[in-house]
């Protein structure tokens, strides 16, 4: 923070907040419209929508720490400390979301010998 | 405690005597409570995406999910099925307190006395309308839609169909539906009033 002026770090930080308020009103308008909510009937690649707010949100979370939290004035070692073991989550979203496909995946092996409540009363159609 | 930590920060002038092993320098050049504070957040880091994960991977689990467009799109006033509205407004309100707080710390280098109490006034009042916003949501889920720990009136249609009865709420007997579709199962007279509907297409439930 030293080296910098106060208009300097001042506009730096009205620069910044302008963005993050530009990405997340994109982010929302790509959701609204990826799922069909603003054209009736139009949808984009859930793999395209997903792709493009995990990279919004990279840049978003980049801009917070590095910008408003100062994580950019600190030196290389702390940063390292603090941003490597945060990988380690990465990892643990894939293994526990497959972990999770797996689980379901098992109630295929499940014979159900506790009948299902019947919670409605579903009528056949004649058709 | 912060009369040692403030102690420390006026010694900082004298730091570079003694020898990093023997207590004479600051590690990564960062003061105590500002590289502590770091590892705080790390390690909330940490908890909160073990809530999170612990949701994805249930959320993997089981063949239905109710949408969370579905579940989490009411707005304060009496509006239903605004989608992500609510959840953008919190977004926002979470940036713009960080906004605020960057601008009294900076206020604060100034030595402007004024400018960081009303920097900070603004930032509480950010924090104070997110845990608003928080409090409305979980009212509205539990008090309103009557979620509890033990029951889930969130669900998921897996056949089209069409309802024979209406809810008293958004849902007109004729209504149709269709698989994938989520619903919420209303309270009547303090008990849950599932919809009777007709089964147009799709699996029958195995009785």
């Amino acid at each position: 923070m030293g080296h910098l002026t106060y208009d300097a770090s001042k506009s730096i930080a009205t620069k910044t907040i302008l963005i993050l308020a530009v990405i997340t009103i994109f982010e929302v308008l790509m959701a609204l419209l990826g799922k069909g909510y603003i054209i009736n009937g139009f949808h984009l690649p859930h793999i395209l929508v997903g792709s493009l707010m995990i990279l919004m949100s990279a840049i978003k979370a980049y801009l917070i720490i590095y910008e408003f939290m100062h994580m950019k004035y600190e030196v290389p070692g702390l940063v390292k400390t603090v941003l490597l073991p945060t990988m380690l989550l990465v990892w643990a979203v894939i293994a526990f979301l497959a972990e999770g496909n797996y689980w379901n995946n098992l109630r295929g092996n499940v014979k159900n010998i506790v009948k299902t409540e019947e919670i409605s009363t579903p009528v056949h159609s004649d058709k | 405690m912060a009369s040692v930590s403030v102690a420390q920060e006026h010694n900082h002038a004298h730091t570079t005597e003694g020898g990093s092993w023997k207590g004479g320098s600051e590690p990564f050049k960062a003061s105590y409570g500002k590289l502590m504070m770091w590892y705080f957040l790390l390690s909330d880091a940490f908890t909160f995406s073990g809530f999170l994960i612990a949701y994805g991977a249930l959320r993997f689990s089981v063949p239905t999910w109710p949408v969370p467009d579905y579940v989490f799109s009411s707005f304060p006033g009496g509006f239903q099925h605004k989608p992500l509205l609510f959840v953008t407004v919190m977004t926002f309100i979470l940036l713009a307190s960080s906004f605020t707080m960057v601008r009294a710390v900076q206020e604060g280098h100034r030595e402007n006395k004024r400018g960081v109490v009303i920097w900070m006034l603004w930032t509480i009042v950010g924090g104070l309308s997110f845990l608003g916003c928080q409090a409305w949501e979980w009212t509205t889920l539990m008090g309103g839609e009557n979620m509890t720990i033990r029951q889930n009136p969130f669900g998921t249609h897996t056949e089209n169909g069409v309802y024979l009865i209406g809810d008293g709420h958004d849902i007109k007997e004729g209504d149709t539906f269709k698989a994938g579709q989520s619903y919420l199962i209303h309270q009547h007279e303090g008990k849950f009033a599932p919809l009777q509907y007709k089964v147009t297409e799709g699996r029958m439930p195995e009785l």
